[in-house]
C-alpha cells in the first residue's frame, strides 16, 4: 500500500486510556487512510473495544489527540462526532429492540434531517410529513443494500444474529458516516454470512466509506484488510499490510501464539 | 344528577392532563415523581393570576403552564445525569420542595390554601383543550420525535452513537411534561375554586404515575384510559361504603397482574389499527 499518498482520515496521537491502575491503552499512534479496510486485531483484553470507544466518545481519554479531518475531536459529545460523520457498530449488539427494523434505521436519520418540527407543526394529523416519506425512503433503500427489506416489519429483536449485525451496519449507514467503525461484525455469523457480510463491507467500501474493523476470523481479516493494526496489552506491535503481519514474529508470539494461553487466564 | 356527571367528567379531564404529562417524560425514559409538584406551580399562577392580577382565565392557564415548563427545565438539567429509581427520588424530592414552599409561602395563603377562585373550568374548554393534545401525542408518536424519545428510553448509549442529542431532547421532553402538567393544574385550580398545598404532594404524584402504568405506558392511549378508570371506579364502588378503597386496590392489584403491562399495550393499538384498517378495505 502507497502509505502518506492518501489523505489520513483519522489520526491517533499518543492516546492512552486507564481504567484504575490498568493501562487499557498505552501511548498509542495510528493512522486511517481514507477508502481503506482498516483492521484491528489483538487478543482479548487488547483495549481494541476501548479505542473505539474514545473515537465515538462514549469515553474520554487521558491524554492524546484525536483528529478527524484535522479537527480535534476529544471535547466533543458523540453525537456531535456522529454528525461530523463517525459511526459505529457494537460489539455486543445495541439495537432499539422494542421498535422495527425499520424504525431502526429510520431514527439513525434523526441527525441529518433538518426544519423537521416546524414541518410536522404544520402538516394535517394523519397525513405523512414529506420529510417523514424522504426519512423512509432512505431507510428502505439501506435495507435493501444490506439485504433485510423484507424484515422491514419485523421487530428487531426477534432477527436472528447475524440480521441483527447487518441491522446495525444499516443503521450506522443511515448517518452517513465517512468512517464507519465496526466491532466484530462476523461474531456469531456461519461460513455463508460471512462471505455475505465481506461483500457487503467492500460495496460499503466502494461507496466512499472508510472502514475500521475489529475482527477474530484471521482469514477473513487477510482477506478482507489492506491494512492491520496490531495490540496487545494496550500497545501497538504492529502495523502493515496483511502478509507482514502474518509473518511478523512479534505478531505470531503475541497472537497467534499467545492466545492460548491468554484464554487459560481469562483475559 | 347533570351536575354529578358534569364533575365526574370534569375530573376525568383534569387527570387524563395529568397522567400524559407522566407519559410524555416517560416516553423518553424518564421517570418523574414531580408530575404534581408541577400540577402545583401551575395551579398557583393561574390562580394569582386570575384572582390577584385579574387577568382572564386562558392567558391565565397559558401562564401557569409556561412557569411550569420553565421549571421543568431548570429541574430538567440534573435529571439528565441520573436515571431510573434515582431520578425517581430526585423528582420526588422536587415535587416536596414545591409543596412545603406553598405550605409557607404568605403571599398565596401558606397553609390556610388560597381560595375565591372563580370557575371556570367546563367541559367545554377542558375537551378542547385534550383534544388538541391528543392531535399533539398522535403527531409526535408517529413521527421522528417519537422514534427518537423511543431510542432514547432503549438505550441511551446506542442513541447518542447514532446522533441523537440527548439533553436536547431529554430537556424537550420533560418541559413539555412540565407544561401539560401546570395547565392540568391551572384546569383543576378553577375547577374545585379552591387549592391548598396538600393537593400536590406525593399521593397526588403517585396517584398520577398509577393512572398511566395502570392504563399502559406503551402508548399514550393507555394513559388516557387509565385517567378515566381510575377517576369512575371509586364512584362505581361507592355503594360498597367503607370497602371501597380496599376494592380499589384489589382492582388495582388484580389488573397488574392479569396485564402487567398495562390495560392498552403496542399490541393492543396495532391490532385494533390492523382490524379497522381491514374492515375498511372490505367495505370499500
Amino acid at each position: 500500500m502507497k502509505a502518506g499518498v492518501k489523505l489520513k482520515i483519522l489520526v491517533i496521537k499518543d492516546i492512552t486510556k486507564y481504567f484504575g491502575g490498568i493501562g487499557a491503552l498505552i501511548q498509542v499512534n495510528m493512522g486511517v487512510e481514507e477508502g481503506m479496510i482498516h483492521g484491528l486485531i489483538g487478543p482479548n483484553g487488547a483495549g481494541k473495544t476501548t479505542l473505539f470507544n474514545l473515537i465515538t466518545g462514549t469515553l474520554t481519554p487521558d491524554k492524546g489527540s484525536i483528529l478527524f479531518r484535522g479537527n480535534d475531536l476529544v471535547h466533543l459529545r458523540p453525537d456531535q462526532r456522529t454528525f461530523l460523520g463517525i459511526c459505529r457498530t457494537y460489539q455486543n449488539i445495541k439495537l432499539f429492540k422494542s421498535m422495527t427494523v425499520l424504525e431502526n434505521v429510520m431514527v439513525a436519520r434523526h441527525c441529518r434531517v433538518k426544519s423537521y418540527l416546524i414541518q410536522l407543526a404544520l402538516n394535517p394529523p394523519f397525513k405523512e410529513v414529506r420529510l417523514e416519506k424522504e426519512i423512509r425512503e432512505k431507510a428502505e433503500e439501506l435495507l435493501q443494500f444490506v439485504g433485510l427489506f423484507e424484515r422491514r416489519e419485523f421487530v428487531s429483536s426477534n432477527l436472528p444474529y447475524g440480521e441483527q449485525r447487518r441491522l446495525e451496519i444499516a443503521r450506522a449507514l443511515a448517518t452517513e458516516p465517512s468512517l464507519l467503525l465496526l466491532d466484530e461484525p462476523s461474531s456469531g455469523m456461519n461460513l455463508k454470512e460471512k462471505e455475505k457480510l465481506m461483500d457487503l463491507l467492500r460495496a460499503i467500501r466502494k461507496a466512499n466509506v472508510t472502514l475500521v474493523v475489529i475482527e477474530h476470523d484471521m482469514s477473513m481479516m487477510m482477506e478482507l484488510a489492506d491494512i492491520i493494526t496490531v495490540l496487545r496489552f494496550g500497545e501497538k506491535i504492529a502495523e502493515g499490510s496483511p502478509e507482514t503481519i502474518q509473518s511478523d514474529s512479534l505478531v505470531i508470539e503475541a497472537y497467534l501464539g499467545g492466545a492460548e494461553r491468554e484464554n487459560v487466564e481469562g483475559v | 344528577m347533570i351536575l354529578y356527571i358534569q364533575s365526574i367528567l370534569t375530573l376525568i379531564g383534569i387527570n387524563i392532563l395529568l397522567a400524559l404529562s407522566f407519559y410524555l417524560p416517560f416516553s423518553a425514559g424518564m421517570l418523574s415523581l414531580a408530575q404534581a409538584g408541577f400540577m402545583g406551580i401551575g395551579a398557583y399562577t393561574s390562580s394569582v393570576l386570575t384572582t390577584k392580577v385579574g387577568l382572564p382565565f386562558l392567558p391565565a392557564l397559558i401562564a401557569g403552564g409556561i412557569t411550569s415548563g420553565i421549571m421543568g427545565i431548570i429541574v430538567g438539567f440534573p435529571a439528565l445525569r441520573i436515571k431510573g429509581i434515582y431520578l425517581l427520588l430526585m423528582t420526588l424530592g422536587f415535587g416536596e420542595t414545591v409543596r412545603i414552599f406553598f405550605l409557607n409561602f404568605e403571599y398565596t395563603g401558606g397553609a390556610y390554601g388560597l381560595g375565591g377562585i372563580k370557575q371556570e373550568t367546563n367541559i367545554c374548554n377542558l375537551y378542547i383543550f385534550i383534544f388538541l393534545l391528543v392531535i399533539f401525542f398522535l403527531k409526535i408518536t408517529r413521527s421522528q420525535i417519537g422514534r427518537t424519545f423511543e431510542a432514547i428510553r432503549e438505550d441511551e448509549g446506542a442513541a447518542e452513537g447514532m446522533g441523537i442529542n440527548l439533553t436536547r431532547n431529554k430537556i424537550f421532553a420533560f418541559a413539555m411534561g412540565a407544561s401539560i402538567a401546570g395547565i392540568g393544574g391551572g384546569f383543576y385550580a378553577h375547577y374545585a375554586q379552591f387549592i391548598d398545598s396538600g393537593s400536590f404532594g406525593i399521593p397526588q404524584a403517585l396517584e398520577i404515575m398509577i393512572f398511566s402504568i395502570f392504563g399502559g405506558i406503551e402508548t399514550f392511549w393507555g394513559s388516557i384510559f387509565g385517567a378515566s378508570i381510575l377517576t369512575i371506579l371509586p364512584e362505581w364502588l361507592r355503594p360498597l361504603k367503607e370497602w371501597r378503597l380496599f376494592f380499589y386496590g384489589f382492582i388495582l392489584l388484580l389488573m397488574m397482574i392479569l396485564r402487567p403491562r398495562g390495560i392498552i399495550d403496542k399490541h393492543l393499538v396495532g391490532s385494533l389499527a390492523y382490524k379497522w384498517k381491514s374492515n375498511k378495505q372490505v367495505r370499500n
